[in-house]
């Protein structure tokens, strides 16, 4: 029999994880493309913050999470203002190629930081909420239930924040014309630093959770970066609706790989996705880029 | 950007000043009979090339080839494979193993380069990490991470041998890439980096240029893999890994990219640093990331505009 429930429950557990880093990944490309290679190092802070809360600071579950979120927003805007600020300063046309150098750098800095600060020991903690429940006949821990269910509405948030909201409007507004914002009264300047901050508060809450379940180490963002990038690719850079979507389809691919096939071969299976994606439609599942007549 | 360029040395001092760095390099290490200081001007040289390979993609069309360290593994695993399974020897394994590393460049080029260069960055670094996956796992064949001993270039210890091959190879890379960017290619690839829809416009077909580009670019990334596997005479599933790439790019940042030969300083200050300050080897990526964050805010231009602002007046008068 195919254990179908198990395979569904798995790769939403899964993909609740790939959401929110990809996610950022897919907003800092979308609106102030930045090809970013950090976002994985940041999840990776996110799960330290959120393990020293927790530990050293005795925080309770939620509210942990909250602090993560907050000073990974304030990491965010700070890399902004010091870093990207001065580059988009001199960088002109090659902006998006110079931020991908730029990323790697901090990316390196993040690692080897991390790893002089804290050791390369893993970082985790037992559980946020004990106890499992059960879905439809499958058991499934608290833990990943709630995390699947705050990621989704962490993202609910985000769009709701995009939609409705000034700042929101405005953000999508850079995104679309950055040229012409300014003559509306924005400022341009504290967009691109909402907008790192909320990608830094987006990967460093996925880290928090990931260090919940699993651990945090200081190479964390290695495989985090990979996953954000494989999800972005098969969605089409900078959608993020389509990098939500695809985080589960890669999840279920993902999870079906490890069901059916043998070790190794998950990560494999994400590779040969995107080569499919690439031939037959270059510009992603979800591609702005080209769109099809009924997508206007 | 176009004041990088390197002229044809038609100016007499600069080919003067060429010929004089060739002669030092030749004729200096046998008069020392230091094998020790023959090591590390090898190391040099081997990073000289690899940058320069790295720059063309990076320097010219403007994509970061992420995956740089997959199109090196694939050509060394390639030979070493022959080597060691076949007794191939590496003078002859060498043009399978680029043909490797051609084809897979081409591939990864087909795929991507029909879109903006971000693409080509990131699928190639998937396609280094799948291959660094692949032989880890192929224990049968490239027996994993107990690496793969891989029979040497030269029968004996002398070092004396490997750095004129390298030397040699060196030399040829440059002679080629800069033949490659000095004619009409050259100008294609560098329309193309500066403003791909301006190049459209005129009529160039760029994605027929940035995949010719990528491609040489991974052929000579594929040489130095070739003579690493042979020289080290180990191999392991790292040498796929982006420590290998993030070297190259590091060192071609820092030399000044665009420029081909802007990492040959890079790379002497850099191994040079490391070799006198061995204790600083364990903190190298900590300090290639924090170069590399000081040169894109405050140095795009790198070593090689220092060359350019103190030596161009002497060796290129006429300019």
């Amino acid at each position: 029999m195919i254990p179908i429930l198990d395979i569904l429950l798995d790769s939403l557990v899964r993909g609740a994880f790939y959401i929110l880093v990809s996610a950022s990944l897919a907003l800092l490309f979308g609106i102030i493309s930045v090809a970013s290679f950090m976002q994985g190092d940041l999840a990776m802070l996110g799960g330290y913050v959120a393990f020293f809360a927790l530990t050293a600071a005795g925080l309770n579950p939620i509210l942990a999470i909250v602090v993560t979120g907050g000073v990974m927003f304030l990491v965010g805007a700070f890399m902004e203002g010091s870093l990207f600020r001065p580059l988009r300063r001199i960088s002109g046309k090659l902006w998006m190629f110079n931020t991908f150098v730029l990323t790697l750098g901090i990316s390196l800095l993040l690692q080897n930081g991390a790893q002089a600060a804290f050791g390369s020991a893993f970082m985790g903690v037992q559980y946020l909420w004990p106890g499992t429940t059960d879905v439809l006949g499958s058991s499934i821990s608290n833990d990943r239930l709630i995390m699947l269910f705050l990621s989704v509405g962490i993202m609910v948030f985000l769009w709701a924040f995009l939609k409705f909201t000034k700042h929101g409007r405005a953000i999508r507004a850079v995104g679309m014309n950055e040229g012409a914002v300014p003559l509306f009264g924005v400022n341009v300047n504290m967009i691109y630093m909402l907008t790192f901050g909320i990608t830094g508060l987006l990967a460093g809450v996925g880290g928090a959770f990931y260090m919940a379940l699993y651990t945090t180490y200081p190479l964390m963002g290695v495989t985090a970066n990979l996953k954000a990038w494989t999800v972005v690719l098969i969605a089409g850079l900078g959608n993020v609706k389509g990098a939500v979507f695809c985080s589960f389809l890669l999840a279920f691919i993902e999870t079906v790989a490890t069901y059916y096939l043998a070790s190794g071969w998950p990560n494999v299976a994400g590779v040969i996705i995107v080569i499919l994606v690439l031939l037959f439609k270059p510009t992603g599942l979800f591609g702005t880029e080209v769109k099809g007549i009924w997508e206007k | 950007m176009g004041k990088v360029v390197m002229g044809i040395p038609k100016q007499r001092n600069l080919l003067y000043f060429i010929l004089a760095l060739l002669a030092i390099s030749i004729v200096v290490p046998p008069v020392m009979r230091n094998d020790y200081l023959n090591t590390v001007l090898i190391t040099i040289v081997m990073w000289a090339g690899i940058g320069a390979a790295f720059d063309l993609t990076a320097g010219y069309i403007k994509v970061t080839n992420f995956g740089f360290a997959g199109f090196f593994a694939a050509a060394a695993y390639t030979s070493a494979l022959l080597a060691s399974d076949f007794g191939i020897s590496p003078f002859i394994g060498v043009f399978p193993a680029l043909l490797v590393a051609t084809a897979f460049g081409a591939f990864v080029a087909f795929l991507t380069l029909r879109l903006h260069g971000i693409f080509a960055a990131a699928f190639s670094w998937f396609m280094a990490t799948t291959l660094q996956y692949v032989l880890a796992a192929e224990v049968n064949y490239t027996r994993g991470y107990e690496g793969l001993t891989v029979p040497q270039w030269f029968s004996g210890i002398a070092t004396l041998p490997y750095y004129y091959l390298i030397l040699a190879m060196y030399v040829v890379e440059l002679l080629i890439l800069f033949r490659i960017v000095r004619g009409k290619y050259g100008f294609a690839f560098k329309i193309i980096g500066e403003d791909e829809t301006a190049a459209r416009t005129v009529g160039t077909d760029v994605t027929f240029y940035r995949s010719m580009c990528f491609t040489v670019a991974c052929l000579f990334a594929g040489l130095m893999g070739v003579f690493y596997a042979h020289y080290f005479a180990i191999l392991t599933p790292d040498v796929s890994s982006l420590m290998i790439t993030v070297q190259a790019l590091a060192i071609c940042y820092i030399g000044g990219r665009g420029t081909l030969w802007g990492s040959l300083p890079a790379a002497i200050v850099i191994i040079t640093i490391f070799e006198v300050f061995r204790p600083l080897a364990e903190y190298s990526l900590i300090i290639y990331g924090a170069l590399l964050v000081i040169v894109m805010l405050y140095a795009q231009g790198g070593l090689a505009s220092l060359f350019i602002k103190y030596l161009k007046p002497i060796l290129m008068p006429s300019d």
